[in-house]
């Protein structure tokens, strides 16, 4: 590490920085979710969830839900010959979170500076510095346009200032807040996690997590998809030509014989 | 009520009652028109939210359900030449292996969605166009023939070219006697279009048997419906096998609507003349051509999308 003493005193003073912008984790907090397990069946169509937790007293706090990340490898428009609006070209996104849901009790500029909130991982701004590796880039100026995109999907969504805290007996207070899990949101597990702020800087209170699975018709049907491929086209195709051929005979029988 | 219904292969969820609905449209113009539908019922389920991909895929099979439909109805009211139908198949899928194999060739030097959405734009606008023109001055009791045609009294250069090629065949359903290789030819280059295109073709296949293959209304619709069938159980089972995207919870909802819809669009069909057929279908040909070209002028809102789309 001495080797290098310019570096060793840029590391340091950015974890003397971490240190005092977000804090050390307190006692953790239970979070009560709901549901926390969630079985995607034949009419799933997303899942409202709750979470609600007993937080001490005095701290603005935010919710953070996320999956894991994905590669995205996204179609560009552009103009052609100055008129025409086509696909150019392709952009690669990485490390793109599945899901990702923010709830907070303030605007999230009133909760932390920028830098603290970006080492929590939270905002928008954070995600672009944690997904774009060149700034000044295509995939840095097109970053808004994902954001658009996902968000579109329900898979993306920060809603800033909804959960107001209500005092309760012992210097803590109650919180609770809700948000939709989209029916685009992959199977998977899911982490939730509370953060508390207090004078600039940030505190992970809690954490949870919610299990998305699928049932065993969804899980039967994947599979053909997956592992009998051929099987199920030709399956799919011959229901088709049942399900085609007896709605013509039925109403073949309802006008008698055709001409 | 939650009328929501989760399709597996999408990953989403959808409305079932908006399926149901959507598929009886493209059903309804499908045994109307005698097209597969495709072009219009894939980009109504990409803005509803399904991934491209499995739109395009599943739209496919629910075709193969509404086509086999309407191809009994018309088959029950003698109103399908196979014979022509097979010789059109044979020319599409030959057709259609030609045409992936020039996309191939075209994404290489880069320049495939140009030609393509050109290529889209000109063809819808150029058929549609004409159609109308034509159903229009069919409604006033004229034809483009006898207008074009004038004093001139000989054969025209069109049916001289038909007189001199061997291999004739009779068509007696069409009424209609041609060499083999006329609709062979001509299902070869629509499967070109489609492959090129990314659509069944039933859209092109229609007037060309209309204005080329000069064969009645009512049995051009039975036709192509038989032609679109066989095109669209290939297609099925071909993105079901290699690409995995057909959404068969997807299709399903569909084609309970879409087979409904054929049998009514073919009922209604018989009581429409050929000229009032034929102008609505140039006019459904002339929306989407100009919702085309709308998308390709206008900015879009984002400038990013998933592959697969248009």
């Amino acid at each position: 590490m001495f080797r290098y003493p310019l570096l060793s005193a840029i590391l340091l003073a950015l974890s003397l920085s971490a240190a005092t912008t977000v804090r050390a984790g307190v006692d953790r907090i239970p979070l009560r979710i709901e549901p926390e397990h969630i079985q995607v069946g034949l009419f799933y169509s997303g899942q409202n969830i709750v979470v609600r937790a007993d937080v001490p007293a005095g701290y603005n706090v935010l919710l953070k839900v996320n999956g894991g990340t994905q590669k995205l490898d996204l179609k560009k428009k552009g103009k052609v010959l100055g008129f025409l609006w086509m696909n150019v070209g392709e952009v690669v996104y990485e490390d793109v979170p599945v899901l990702y849901i923010i709830r907070s009790s303030n605007k999230l500029a009133d909760l932390a500076p920028a830098n603290v909130l970006q080492q929590l991982g939270i905002g928008y701004d954070a995600l672009k510095a944690k997904i774009v590796k060149t700034p000044g880039g295509e995939a840095g100026m097109l970053f808004g346009d994902l954001i658009k995109l996902k968000e579109g999907e329900g898979l993306f969504n920060v809603v800033e200032g909804g959960i107001g805290p209500a005092p309760m007996p012992g210097g803590r207070e109650q919180i609770a807040t809700g948000f939709l899990l989209p029916p685009k949101a992959p199977v998977g597990e899911y982490l939730v996690e509370l953060y508390g702020f207090k004078d600039g800087a940030g505190t992970l209170l809690g954490s949870g997590s919610i299990t998305l699975e699928q049932d065993h018709l969804i899980r039967f049907i994947s599979s053909m998809v997956g592992h009998r491929a051929l099987l199920y086209g030709c399956l799919s195709v011959m229901i088709a030509i049942v399900a085609g051929l007896l709605t013509g005979v039925i109403f073949g029988l309802g006008k008698g014989k055709a001409h | 009520m939650n009328l929501g219904i989760y399709l597996p292969v999408a990953g989403t969820s959808v409305n079932m009652f908006l399926l149901f609905g959507l598929g009886g449209i493209v059903g309804f113009l499908s045994g109307l028109f005698g097209v597969g539908g495709g072009f219009l019922l894939t980009p109504l389920l990409i803005i509803i939210g399904i991934p491209p991909t499995v739109a395009a895929a599943s739209d496919s099979n629910q075709i193969v359900a509404a086509s086999a439909s309407g191809t009994y109805a018309h088959a029950r009211g003698g109103t399908v030449d196979f014979k022509m139908g097979i010789l059109l198949l044979i020319g599409g899928v030959i057709g259609g292996t030609l045409g992936v194999r020039l996309i191939h060739l075209l994404r290489s030097t880069g320049e495939a969605n140009f030609v393509i959405s050109v290529t889209y734009v000109i063809m819808l606008g150029s058929i549609g166009s004409y159609m109308f023109y034509d159903s229009l001055l069919g409604l006033f009791g004229k034809t483009l023939e006898k207008t074009s045609r004038g004093t001139h009294t000989g054969p025209s250069t069109y049916a001289r070219i038909l007189n001199v090629l061997p291999f004739k065949m009779e068509f007696t359903r069409s009424h209609v006697t041609l060499s083999a290789i006329i609709p062979l030819f001509l299902g070869g280059l629509v499967g070109i279009l489609s492959a090129i295109m990314g659509v069944g073709g039933g859209f092109i296949m229609v007037p060309i048997m209309i204005y080329i293959l000069r064969m009645p209304m009512h049995v051009v619709v039975g036709t192509s419906l038989f032609q679109i069938l066989f095109t669209c159980i290939n297609v099925t089972i071909m993105q079901a096998w290699m690409n995995h995207n057909v959404d068969f919870i997807l299709a399903l909802n569909l084609l309970f609507g879409s087979v409904i819809g054929a049998q009514v669009g073919a009922q209604v069909g018989k009581k429409l003349k050929t000229d009032q057929l034929k102008i609505l279908l140039s006019l459904i040909v002339m929306v989407v051509m100009v919702k085309m070209l709308v998308d390709l002028l206008a900015a879009p809102d984002i400038l990013l999308s998933y592959k697969g789309s248009h």
